[in-house]
This record gives C-alpha cells, sequence and structure tokens, in this order.
C-alpha cells in the first residue's frame, strides 16, 4: 500500500464535490480521485496512491532529472 | 515518455553506482523509512552495488509492518462479528495478529473485502444497508487525506452505517526519536 503508480489522466467529471478522473496505468482503466491535486487536467500524469493522485507528474522536470543522471554517468567517462 | 522504462536503463545504473563508488570518500549510515524501499534495496541487492563505506539501515518500515499488534486483533474480532463487512487494504490481510490474520478470519467465513481505494466502501455501505461496513484505516501521512475523504464523503451522503477502526502513524517523530539517542549512527534519510 506504499506504492504510488503512475497514470496517465484520460478524462475528468465532478460527482458529490469531488473531482475524479479515468486514469490509464498501462492499460488498465481505473477511477481515481483527483480532488487533491485540482491542477490536473487530461493529458497530465499522475502518481496515484490508493486511488487518489498524489501528484501531478511534471513531464519538464522528470526530463531534467533524467538528463542530469545521464550527465552524472557521463562525467565518470571524461 | 512512460515513467517507467526511463527509469529502468541499465546501463545509466551502472554508470551512476560507478560514480558513487568514485565519489564516495567517508563512511555514510543512512537509513530508508518505508519498507516498500528496503524491499527494493533487498530485491535488486543494491547493498552490494554500493561502496562498502555506504551502509543501509532498514528503518521502521510501512504502516503495514508497524500497525500495533493489539489494532489486529481488535480489527480480527472486529471482522468476526456476524453483522459486519470489514473493508481493508489488501496487504493487511496477511499481517498476523496475536492469533490469527483477517486472511484466516476470511477463511473461517468472515466477510472481509479488500478495497483498493477507501472510497469504495461507499457502494459497499449502500448496497449492505442492513450491515455495519467497518474501514481499516491505516497509513502514514500519504494515506491519511484519503481514508478522510470516505469519512467527508459518508457524512455528505448520509451513510450511517460506515464506522473506522483508525490506526494512523506520522513519520517526524520516529526520525527525531532516531536522531535524538545518544547512541544513533544514522547520518542521513
Amino acid at each position: 500500500m506504499c506504492l504510488a503508480i503512475p497514470g496517465l489522466v484520460e478524462d475528468t467529471f465532478f460527482e458529490n464535490d469531488m473531482y475524479l478522473a479515468t486514469v490509464n496505468f498501462s492499460g488498465v482503466k481505473r477511477r481515481i480521485c483527483l480532488t487533491y491535486t485540482p491542477e490536473a487536467k487530461k493529458g497530465d500524469y499522475v502518481l496515484v496512491h490508493v486511488g487518489f493522485a498524489l501528484t501531478v507528474v511534471n513531464e519538464k522536470e522528470a526530463e531534467e532529472t533524467l538528463k542530469a543522471l545521464a550527465a552524472m554517468g557521463e562525467n565518470k567517462l571524461d | 515518455m512512460k515513467h517507467l522504462n526511463e527509469y529502468r536503463d541499465a546501463k545509466l545504473a551502472a554508470q551512476i553506482i560507478q560514480e558513487i563508488q568514485n565519489q564516495t570518500k567517508n563512511n555514510w549510515t543512512i537509513m530508508e523509512v518505508c519498507g516498500g524501499q528496503t524491499h527494493t534495496i533487498c530485491q535488486y541487492g543494491i547493498q552490494d552495488l554500493l561502496p562498502a563505506s555506504i551502509n543501509l539501515v532498514h528503518g521502521p518500515g510501512c504502516p503495514v509492518c508497524v500497525t500495533p499488534l493489539e489494532q489486529i486483533d481488535k480489527c480480527i474480532a472486529i471482522a468476526k462479528q456476524p453483522d459486519v463487512i470489514l473493508c481493508s487494504f489488501g496487504d493487511m490481510l496477511r499481517v498476523p495478529g496475536s492469533q490469527s490474520d483477517l486472511l484466516e478470519a476470511r477463511a473461517n467465513g468472515a466477510d472481509v473485502r479488500i478495497v483498493y481505494s477507501p472510497l469504495e466502501c461507499l457502494k459497499i455501505c449502500t448496497e449492505n444497508p442492513d450491515k455495519n461496513i467497518v474501514f481499516f484505516a491505516v497509513g502514514f501521512e500519504t494515506t491519511a487525506p484519503a481514508n478522510a475523504m470516505l469519512a467527508w464523503q459518508a457524512a455528505k451522503q448520509n451513510i450511517s452505517n460506515l464506522f473506522m477502526l483508525v490506526s494512523h502513524v506520522t513519520v517526524p517523530p520516529v526520525l527525531e526519536t532516531v536522531l535524538n539517542n545518544e547512541n544513533n549512527l544514522v547520518q542521513a534519510f
């Protein structure tokens, strides 16, 4: 239950004052609550834990992290 | 980007490990807090890949591991009541109490249901108006808001047959206790 996994927001809707979404996890679609990440929108990746989005995955930030990791590896080759 | 394959690049991992080897000059004792991290460290042999001067200490673990025995026993006793449907996250079912676990209670006829999200309890409540639905609400800071949303929604939707057995824990006091111990060797988390 500690795990949070990333999924793609496919569509969003409101129900009982909750901001909800259908989120696609590599082909498995689930109904996820986005109330705690109101900035999340269709097309975003969200990190989901027990049916709730914890955060919107910032694609740019993720790419920068990966770049930094790659650069760290390259240093060794210099 | 799928945020999965990008983080599973063996060549990149090997380079980073080499870089850690190159840069580590002193002894380090680092504690990982979460049981999921401990599992990953053990499963992929990360400790063996790191320099010998980096010592990983396995920390307090996840809410599943640290739920007090009495709470598990209480939960099993509640689950055995005939008018109860006990809802729980799946990984709590195998956690042993003093005598048995929830899985055994279910095998013996208790109505124990696994929910992925706490909100699934709402549907179970409305579909079973003659039963008391008890949700075993465990979790760290990350899970508490999800469990709170269940309570808020139940009140909002006038659901009167939902009960919660709450066993939440917070992480910072544990880290503080570790750091304040006079024999503490942990330098980072």
